[in-house]
């Protein structure tokens, strides 16, 4: 954990890099929000106000949760062969992987808690501690659905010799799905019945949609059991891949 | 201009050796291959997803009808593609230099500027030029013109077009000229990422004058998919053609510059 929080810290331009990006794309689509409103129109039953809201939100709390490396360092590790390493410590491949995902949410966290401090000045303001709280608990399972879905996506390369492509494609797929585009409920019907079987909602969507509407507690806790019997069936699944994935995988050589 | 003729046919011939070894490699692993051709396709199709949903709700966006916002997108898509497929988004600087293999691009008796802009090709990626033809053919088919009016603006169109892959290849290179600095300059990928995600819609839809104005002039982003959209499905002021002409030439002229300039703050990894 302190080796990746170290590692972000040594490469901070590409921290900043990222910043500038991302605070340019949140730019632009406050503008193609604005611009929509502005001339009269109305997205579903979102306000200009909470649209914005809804990306911002979205966008801080992807800084902390969505980190990408998870599928791509191991994918790599299997390719490279450097899988062995894993194997060889005495800690189980998902705690070190873990670890590593903390590290990043850690030093995220550091680098934009001015930020971060800002949004959850606004939240209790605007939504209350209440809101805030669910949140909260909501985005821990958002981190935990996250974190297993990437690793699947990850450990896919034990069964194919290549999974940039299918990495890629997962990856457009969980970001779609997850509701970081549009809001799920605005997408047409087929759409919105499809991403509400799956738990990639559960990663952004969900957790937001508690600031919509009035505070509905039977609907929280139904949305956080939900999102725990995801992570339960993710971990059995990541678990099941990674018995199967090793008893497969070969490193010629070391 | 003998010189010039051949020195171009020299690029060409290795641009098209460097996408041959690439298209090799990739299919070497052929599975991957057509996912990551499926992968292209649904990212720009994701684009199209969500200009749809806009509309679902408004018929007029920021003066653009459905149709004519797809022009855009399409703009989009091809200088997407050719970005890609053409120059694989320069990501060769940030990796030479990282790998330390600048020096060997620095010793090779080629103009280093074009030696890292073609050394790597994705051919995956004309996918998104071919989809983004499609949609072109798509919304020009509802926009109600024909005959010679429609082959005038369709020249005009390809040829703005042109200046806006020139003009985004100009940014990027600055953008990624950075890397001779930072070293580790991946996250300048999605700095110039972002700046193309912006020209897939209408400049208009920035609705203060000086943020137009920025995009039209310091970071152009207009003259890359709108205002060829512009020239295609309205009737805009022709000074934007010699504006788009003149920013080409502009922009592809201090992008040289800066990259040389940073080249000489390049410090060899090697030696």
């Amino acid at each position: 954990m302190k080796n990746r929080a170290r590692s972000g810290f040594a490469y901070r331009a590409n921290t900043v890099t990222m910043l500038i990006s991302e605070s340019f794309s949140f730019g632009v689509l406050f503008y193609i929000w604005f611009s929509v409103y502005g001339g009269g129109g109305r997205i579903g039953d979102y306000t200009l106000g909470f649209m914005i809201f809804y990306y911002a939100l979205g966008k801080i709390a992807g800084f902390l949760i969505e980190d990408y490396g998870v599928a791509y360092v191991l994918a790599e590790a299997i390719s490279e062969g450097e899988f062995t390493n894993f194997l060889l410590k005495p800690v189980s491949i998902i705690k070190q992987e873990f670890s590593r995902y903390l590290g990043n949410f850690v030093y995220h966290l550091t680098v934009f808690s001015v930020i971060i401090l800002a949004m959850l000045f606004y939240i209790l303001k605007q939504f209350g501690g209440l809101k805030l709280l669910a949140f909260l608990l909501l985005s821990t399972n958002s981190a935990l659905i996250f974190f297993f879905i990437f690793f699947l996506i990850g450990a896919m390369a034990f069964f194919f010799q290549r999974i940039q492509g299918l990495s890629f494609l997962l990856s457009l797929v969980s970001i779609f799905l997850a509701g970081k585009y549009v809001p799920l409920d605005v997408l047409p019907g087929a759409f919105y019945r499809v991403a509400g079987v799956l738990p990639f909602q559960y990663i952004s969507f969900i957790p937001i949609m508690v600031f919509k509407g009035a505070l509905d507690p039977a609907w929280i806790m139904r949305q956080y059991l939900t999102g725990l019997i995801w992570i339960l069936i993710l971990y059995v699944l990541t678990k099941i891949v990674l018995i199967k994935g090793i008893k497969k995988y070969e490193a010629i050589g070391i | 201009m003998k010189r010039s003729v051949s020195n171009l046919k020299r690029a060409i011939l290795l641009w098209r050796k460097n996408a041959q070894v690439r298209l090799m490699a990739r299919m070497a692993y052929p599975g991957n291959f057509f996912i990551l051709t499926a992968s292209v396709i649904a990212h720009m199709v994701l684009n199209i997803v969500f200009m749809n949903v806009i509309f679902n709700f408004v018929s007029d966006f920021s003066g653009w009808t459905y149709r004519e916002a797809l022009v855009i997108i399409a703009g989009y898509m091809i200088i997407d593609g050719i970005n890609w497929a053409l120059f694989a988004s320069l990501t060769g600087i940030t990796r030479n230099i990282v790998n330390g293999d600048m020096d060997f691009a620095l010793v090779k008796p080629i103009d280093t500027q074009l030696y890292v802009s073609i050394y790597r090709a994705d051919p995956e990626d004309w996918s998104r030029v071919v989809l983004g033809v499609a949609v072109l053919i798509y919304a020009i088919a509802g926009l109600n013109i024909s005959g010679w009016a429609l082959f005038m603006k369709l020249l005009l169109y390809s040829v703005l077009l042109l200046c806006g892959i020139v003009i985004f290849y100009s940014i990027n290179l600055i953008i990624k000229s950075i890397s001779f600095w930072t070293i580790q300059g991946w996250g300048l990928q999605a700095v110039t990422e972002s700046i193309l995600y912006a020209s897939r819609f209408p400049t208009a839809i920035f609705a203060h004058k000086f943020v137009r104005i920025i995009f039209y002039t310091v970071l152009p982003i207009a003259f890359l998919a709108t205002v060829p959209a512009e020239f295609l499905a309205k009737t805009p002021s022709p000074y934007l053609l010699s504006g788009s002409l003149a920013v080409t030439v502009v922009f592809f002229y201090v992008s040289r510059k800066f990259f040389y300039f940073a080249l000489s703050r390049y410090a060899s990894a090697s030696s």
